[in-house]
């Protein structure tokens, strides 16, 4: 691990990945960036999130 | 009970025979290391071996002695997936990066213990539960072959006879998949039916904890000891432990069967196809009702399983990846901690909205139906290093095909087993997948115990 950070090239501010790894990881990502695309088209309504916030009751004395 | 026997029968009889006096927890402890020593060298299923496994069997076994049971699993030894922690073994959730995990204990181990069972040692999983082929773990119907995952190493210890069960976690199908490939029974539970504390997370409103075994019944029980409301689980469900034991006769008398044609039934592999429909049809024949159905919103799910997994994953790595950790990770894993990056606030709220939708369109489907069966995968056990497949005229990843029938169930956060429903010509195991309600375990449970009547499972040991 020690060797890889020391070699690496410091990491890109935005996206916190190694710049000489941005091309890399963003080519990698094109196959699954089609499949969210699919999903940004998707008309859903009203609906809401499945993950809700749900406020922690207090501890009764 | 001679101890060759006691590994090929159910747990509750092997527990019934060490109550009694009829097998010694120590006997069998010892028969079970020896094997893995034997043989483990071959399919590395497990990353740490218990030193303590002999003594915990002699406490037992003292214990049984003087009829103080613990419980049900009273000096059975099982197998933990790598990304539970344990109080006296190290966990590592499958990476060798230097990142320290606690040696605590959550809910599902306890219980566990609680209940009497030995743990042998931690099996070997796909680094931090992120991949399906868990290296270098080999498949035990074929050494050449990947055993899943990414609880492999759990679906090995159970088919090659290390273990009389093993824990697994499941965010996209990481216990069905190493089930169906090692030809085991591994059930995820309804979403937050068993306490994840304790569990190293790797999606938060994805995963699951279950086990895998070697049979239904072996399967209930474990659910039944393990679940419960788990106050330090954000996602545990304040429902009672289960009650499955009536399911595993109820019989296919007035069971109704959903077949989903779109999705799960698109290209697979023609052995796989031709026994899962020799399966349905024998629950048919078993007075069984068999209604087909389509959900055209399941074309949605992958992208919307993608962000949710990577984004939620890359939030859990964030500061290992913002302090320069990642890069001793393994390649394909640090490349998915990586892309999470790009995943939208927006496009993941998009995702989370969409299971939504997607648990409304099945509302109705459940309404008609107790369960919904088809194949666990598209395909048996590929080879290591392996990295494409040509199914039906299309040709993919190997990784993007092994989850493509087990991930809407995560999404659903419905109970989802796996099983052998046959062999291929290679004599591969072919896994059958059943899903059902929320909290209805007991139908999945029920129809599983059928199909499981109708075949002949082969093990490795």
């Amino acid at each position: 691990m020690t060797e890889n950070l020391m070699t690496e090239s410091p990491a890109d501010p935005e996206t916190l990945i190694a710049t000489e790894r941005l091309t890399e990881v963003r080519e990698a990502f094109k196959v699954i960036s089609r499949e969210i695309e699919k999903l940004r088209g998707l008309e859903l309504g009203d609906r809401h999130p499945a993950v809700v916030f749900r406020p922690m009751r207090k501890e009764p004395r | 009970m001679r101890v060759e026997d006691a590994m090929h029968q159910p747990i509750r009889e092997v527990a019934e025979a060490i109550r009694t006096g009829a097998l010694s927890p120590v006997e069998l402890t010892t028969a079970y290391l020896d094997r893995i020593a034997q043989k483990d060298k071959d399919l590395h299923a497990f990353v740490h071996i218990a030193s303590d496994a002999l003594d915990q069997a002699k406490l037992l076994e003292a214990a049984a002695r003087e009829g103080r049971i613990a419980g049900p699993l009273h000096g059975i030894p099982l197998a933990i997936k790598d990304n539970y922690l344990t109080a006296d073994m190290p966990t590592r959730a499958g990476t060798e990066a230097t990142i320290e995990f606690a040696n605590a204990e959550g809910a599902a181990v306890r219980k566990l213990r609680e209940a009497g069972a030995i743990l042998l040692g931690k099996t070997r999983m796909h680094e931090f539960a992120w991949g399906m082929e868990t290296p270098p773990a080999r498949n035990p119907f074929d050494t050449d072959r990947v055993p899943g995952g990414s609880s492999g190493g759990s679906g090995i210890a159970v088919a090659a006879g290390f273990a009389m069960a093993a824990l697994g976690s499941d965010t996209g199908g990481s216990i069905r998949i190493p089930a169906s490939l090692c030809g085991t029974v591994g059930i995820k539970p309804t979403f937050g039916r068993i306490g994840r504390s304790g569990i190293v997370p790797h999606s938060w409103s994805l995963d699951h904890a279950g086990p895998l075994t070697r049979t239904v019944a072996d399967a209930a029980l474990l659910v039944d000891i393990m679940s419960g409301y788990d106050p330090a689980d954000a996602g545990s469900a304040n429902e009672p432990p289960t009650d499955l034991q009536p399911a595993l006769t109820a019989g296919a008398s007035g069971l109704r069967v959903g077949v989903c044609r779109n999705h799960f039934f698109e290209a697979l592999d023609d052995e796989v196809a031709a026994s899962v429909e020799t399966t349905i049809s024998s629950l048919a024949a078993q007075s069984a009702e068999v209604v087909e159905f389509e959900v055209p919103e399941l074309a949605y799910g992958l992208g919307a399983i993608f962000a949710i997994e990577l984004a939620s994953s890359t939030s859990y790595h964030l500061h290992h990846l913002m302090a320069g950790r990642t890069s001793a990770y393994q390649k394909d894993v640090r490349l998915l901690v990586e892309m999470g990056r790009f995943v939208t606030a927006s496009d993941y709220l998009q995702a989370e909205r969409y299971r939504t939708m997607l648990a409304e369109k099945f509302l109705p489907v459940f309404a008609d139906v107790d369960v919904v069966v088809g194949p666990t995968m598209p395909l048996t056990a590929w080879r290591s290093g392996q990295r494409e497949v040509e199914l039906g005229g299309k040709r993919e990843s190997v990784l993007e095909t092994s989850w493509r029938f087990t991930y809407p169930w995560n999404l659903l956060g419905l109970p989802a087993i796996s099983l052998p429903c046959g062999y291929d010509r290679n004599g591969l195991p072919i896994g059958f997948q059943i899903a059902g309600a929320a909290f209805d375990e007991a139908s999945v449970i029920r129809t599983a115990a059928i199909v499981e009547r109708t075949v002949k499972t082969h093990h490795c040991f």
